[in-house]
């Protein structure tokens, strides 16, 4: 065991807001060279913390205070590395009752970074809003009863303000995470959101409104100069870079047009591909903005999106729109205009959703009205919205909604528990609810490439395409760890690839840092022990097995909330082939690849667990 | 050579790159714009071209190849004896021009050009001739190039040896005298075969729109020509990888083949017309080139190759196809059927593409002129012999290099479906390429 560790603050910091109890522990060095930081490291000391009782009682009720809520940093996380502001929050996810996660980028990583600590463990819940306030290892529970109800840009402006500290960084929730929608997301830095797994209802039920960060805590790096030197290199790398190059000019936009050569993007609830969204790419966007770009810090690529657009006559800044919330309120609503898309977009920021989940949910609603399922069901859920309104393409409809899934009104209620429950109350066929394991199936589509129909099917969370990019394989935008771009259409033989991938997105997420510049596994190693000096990570192999470790602690703890290999599949509605289209007679159901995964992951068939062979083999206890 | 090898538009591995490369984004990222240094119009143009010209080059570099084709030679030497006689210059003639500039002929010219060494091109001719020309140009400077592997963009520093190269369009329908295209037919291979080679260093430096250069042009030709323009013109401006230069290109030729193509074809002598379309189709040509064709011109290229149908008839019958198709992904057919007179106020889109489509047909047929396979009359093609040759014309234009820049991804099947739709051209069978 070292006696210092390097490239960490060293310090985990239990809060029980149940009785404002602060208890600070060491970060234990084996676990961390073990699991590293951010997800891994969560991902261990949530399955350290919970008790099968606990397991049982969150099966029951994920919102239920024991759900330990866990914001982490790693040890790249501002560092000289390219694109380090990025930050983790964990907690069992009250939308899929399974292991949830969710990383966000901005200013906020670098103050969490600098806190002095390494983990923030939230357990408990709190009688009455609250906000924490670290300043430099001094951690206060301060009243946020005047903050409840106001949404993320006026919180983050109160708390700046009240503490006469306008350099204070915030993850805040809005309204959304205050009424508990499952897909409520956190939202940093004004509009940086980790929206995924709606860990912002977490938030919200502990009544935790923020987590405010004025940190300059100092960090060790085992070997500075290195880190420096293969950071430089890499940014040169970066800088050269055509894909990044086109995240720079386009943003995640970038994926649009192309994304449509594929057959990726999907439209109309994951029924059409072809479409016209020539009005929906990132040079649209800036041919009808005015569009600056946003960089988080240290950033070179820059690819968010400031967008200005006119709100009630006053010129509005909005961050975004990206690709995913293009898709979420534009195609797959059947809305191929920009207007309508920034405005849900702003909603979504201000009042804490996540994109993604909430425009499948809407699209999931116009589906069913439009197919002529579930009608009286769903007209008993209706207010102020007639039936003939719940159309394709209704722009004043979706913004209506998702004010209603923001109070939970109405159909909003039902809407606000995602596509899984949706099916489940409205009791229409569950194959059409499009989701994995309850998390939403975002923009890539599976049946246009197949690695990543298998990426879905297996992550950790259920459908994210984060973890486990592997249509950038294929569109030839990744390169690492020999993994060579095929024919999107085939994945028979590649399924080890694509558990690669899923591996390697857990190294990003452990060390924090962001996926778009794709640094490759050799040069990840190098940083992480220029960081660490963990003489084991600097061996490519030994740290895929971190991630790899990462991969099947976050299993097993799925599993223990009720996760089976029953759940490792996509439902009809995304799995389906076409009948038109580039993607015309692909179905993606590949059950043959997903028992070649198991082997190659030694997960058991029948119960979905990971084996105890291989369990012992990473140490996992 | 070995027949196995393939242009660089047919190797697997770059075709994502380049369906990827006709997003709109790519546009943002990637795009020169490239037309002739000077065009000269007006009935003085020639004048104005010879005094250019005579001024450039000092006596003892007066050297110029003409290239031109048999049947038009007397055109070409009239040019020659004109800038010998106004000018002083030496003239060589080269004739063998052949369709699709098969590579032994260019090399013929590169030797002309070894031995005289001229120091500009001049192409008098229509759209083979000037590509003759490119392909000579193009040899005479870099003998070693490899055809089938000058993957867009490449640049090659050409006009070390030849200081200008000059189209002088006798048609007005190719606008080769305005692109940066030439289509060259491998003859190193066996069997031999057609590239299309595209350089922005083959863009003609200079282009002289004349009437007098088109005036003999009989009224089918006319036609034929003039629907080349217009394919080029729709079919690009249809493509989402259009910039705001090739948009203003491309919709204006389209006004003005609307306006003037009927007017060339009825009347030889309208000079007013003649020179229009000559403007029409150089402005499509700058249009098109700084993009690429539609689809259209694939079928068209198939069909034509398979059933020795004229350029601009081929791809003209896929046209109205083209556009439904890319319809279905693209909504820039509502500003081209605000062009053809359909009012698209309040109107579904279904709506508008219909009367678009409708008024394509009628246009086509005011002038007397085959839009459909069916209508051709010289060949006649009955529906038999045209399905017999279906699994031939699917192969051909699925190889073609305007798929990989269609907006929407084509399949072996939807080019079957595109060329079984230009059978006949029912407003409902086109209108079901935009349904489904």
């Amino acid at each position: 065991m070292p006696d210092q560790l390097y490239g960490y603050n060293g310090k985990v910091v239990h809060i029980n807001l149940n009785n404002s109890q602060l208890d600070i522990s060491d970060l234990d060095p084996i676990v961390a060279e073990q699991y590293i930081g951010g997800v891994g490291l969560s991902a261990k000391l949530t399955y350290d913390l919970l008790t099968e009782e606990d397991y049982y009682k969150l099966k029951e009720n994920p919102l239920n205070e024991i759900n330990p809520l866990i914001f982490a940093t790693g040890p790249l996380t501002g560092t000289s590395t390219p694109s380090s502001s990025r930050y983790s929050i964990t907690a069992i996810s009250p939308l899929t009752g399974i292991w949830g996660e969710s990383t966000s980028g901005g200013f906020f990583p670098i103050a969490l970074r600098r806190s002095g600590y390494d983990a923030i463990i939230i357990k408990g819940e709190s009688d009455h809003p609250i906000y924490l306030l670290l300043d430099n290892n001094q951690i206060k529970i301060k009243d946020a009863t005047h903050l409840w109800t106001k949404n993320t840009y006026e919180t983050i402006e109160c708390i700046r303000h009240e503490n006469d500290n306008p350099k204070l960084r915030i993850a805040c929730i809005g309204k959304a995470g205050e009424s508990q929608v499952s897909y409520a997301a956190i939202i940093n830095d004004e509009g940086r959101a980790a929206g995924r797994c709606g860990i912002g209802a977490i938030m919200g039920a502990k009544k935790l409104k923020a987590l405010a960060i004025s940190g300059s805590n100092p960090i060790k790096y085992k070997n500075n100069d290195s880190l420096v030197k293969n950071s430089k290199t890499i940014l040169g790398m970066v800088s050269t870079s055509f894909g990044v190059q086109f995240y720079s000019h386009y943003g995640t936009l970038s994926g649009m047009d192309i994304g449509m050569v594929y057959g990726d993007v999907p439209g109309y609830y994951f029924t059409k591909n072809e479409f016209p969204i020539e009005n929906l790419t990132g040079l649209a966007l800036k041919e009808q903005y005015p569009v600056l770009s946003y960089a988080c810090a240290g950033c070179t690529i820059a690819c968010g999106r400031r967008t200005y657009i006119d709100l009630d006559h006053k010129e509005t800044e909005i961050n975004g729109p990206e690709y995913e919330t293009t898709v979420a309120f534009g195609p797959i609503l059947g809305i191929f205009n920009f207007d309508s898309i920034i405005k849900a977009n702003y909603l979504c920021n201000r009042e804490g959703l996540d994109t993604i989940s909430c425009g499948v949910s809407i699209a999931f609603l116009i589906y069913l009205v439009e197919n002529k399922v579930a009608l009286n069901e769903i007209s008993q859920l209706l207010t102020d919205i007639k039936m003939e309104e719940i159309r394709w393409g209704n722009e004043h409809l979706v913004l209506k909604l998702i004010d209603k899934i923001i109070e939970r009104e109405d159909i909003g209620e039902v809407l606000a528990k995602g596509t899984k429950k949706i099916a489940e109350i409205l009791n229409v066929n569950p194959e059409l609810a499009a989701h994995v394991k309850g998390l939403e199936v975002p923009f890539h589509d599976p049946r246009a490439n197949l690695g990543q129909a298998l990426s879905y099917m297996t992550c950790c969370v259920g459908a994210n395409h984060c973890k486990g990019d592997f249509y950038l394989v294929d569109w030839g935008q990744t390169s690492y760890m020999k993994i060579k771009r095929d024919d999107p259409l085939k994945i028979n033989g590649r399924e080890i690839s694509v558990i690669n991938m899923q591996d390697m997105a857990n190294i990003y997420d452990s060390a924090v840092i962001c996926s778009v510049p794709k640094i490759n596994e050799k040069f990840m190693s190098k940083l992480i022990q220029a960081s660490t000096g963990f003489d084991s990570l600097g061996s490519v192999k030994k740290l895929l097995v971190a991630g790899e470790r990462a991969t099947n602690l976050k299993r097993v703890i799925s599993c223990k909330l009720g996760c089976s290999r029953a759940d490792d599949i996509l439902r009809d509605i995304n799995s389906t082939a076409l009948k038109t289209g580039v993607t015309t007679g692909i179905n993606a159901k590949l059950t043959d690849n997903l028992k070649k995964y198991y082997e190659i992951r030694k997960w058991d068939w029948e119960t979905g667990w990971p084996s105890e062979e291989k369990l012992k083999e990473l140490n996992i206890t | 050579m070995s027949d196995e090898e393939f242009a660089w538009y047919e190797d697997p591995a770059v075709e994502y790159l380049y369906l990827a490369s006709s997003t709109k984004n790519m546009r943002g990222y990637h795009a020169p714009i490239v037309s002739p240094k000077i065009t000269f119009t007006g009935t003085n143009s020639f004048i104005d071209f010879a005094n250019f010209i005579g001024s450039y080059f000092g006596a003892e570099d007066k050297r110029l190849l003409i290239v031109v084709d048999k049947e038009l030679r007397k055109k070409g030497e009239d040019v020659g004896t004109r800038l010998a006689e106004m000018k002083g210059f030496q003239i060589q003639i080269f004739d063998n021009v052949l369709p699709d500039a098969p590579k032994y002929t260019l090399m013929e010219g590169v030797k002309i050009c070894e031995e005289f060494q001229p120091k500009a091109i001049i192409a008098v001719g229509g759209g083979s001739t000037i590509d003759t020309a490119k392909g000579v140009f193009l040899l005479y400077e870099k003998p070693q190039v490899n055809l089938n592997n000058l993957m867009i963009p490449t640049y090659l520093g050409l006009r070390k040896k030849i200081n200008l190269l000059i189209a002088i369009p006798t048609t007005s329908g190719t606008g080769s005298e305005a692109t940066t295209t030439t289509v060259i037919t491998d003859t190193d291979r066996k069997p031999p075969k057609k590239t299309a080679v595209t350089l922005y260093e083959l863009c003609p430096d200079i282009a002289v729109l004349h009437y007098d250069f088109v005036k003999s042009m009989p009224p089918e030709l006319t036609a034929g020509t003039g629907m080349d323009a217009l394919s080029h013109a729709l079919g690009a401006y249809m493509l989402t990888m259009s910039n705001i230069y090739t948009d203003m290109h491309n919709l204006k030729a389209t006004e003005l083949i609307l306006e003037f193509l009927p007017r060339s074809v009825k009347r030889a002598n309208d000079m007013e017309a003649r020179e229009k379309m000559l403007l029409a189709a150089y402005i499509a040509g700058v249009g098109f080139s700084n993009m690429v064709t539609n689809f259209e011109h694939g079928l068209g290229h198939s069909f034509g190759a398979i059933f020795h149908i004229h350029h601009g008839v081929a791809v003209g019958i896929f046209l109205p196809a083209a556009i439904a198709f890319q319809a279905k992904v693209s909504k820039r057919f509502i500003d081209i059927a605000a062009l053809f007179g359909v009012d698209i106020n309040e109107k579904e889109d279904d709506k508008i593409l219909r009367e678009l489509l409708e008024k394509i047909l009628e246009f086509v047929h005011s002038f007397d002129f085959p839009i459909s396979v069916k209508e051709l009359k010289n060949p006649e093609i009955s529906y038999e012999e045209y399905m017999k040759e279906m699994d031939q014309l699917v192969k051909y234009a699925y190889k073609d290099v305007t798929r990989l820049f269609s907006t929407r991804r084509l399949t072996l099947s939807q080019v079957q479906r595109l060329f079984e739709v230009g059978f006949e051209n029912k407003i409902e069978d086109l209108m079901d390429l935009f349904y489904n």
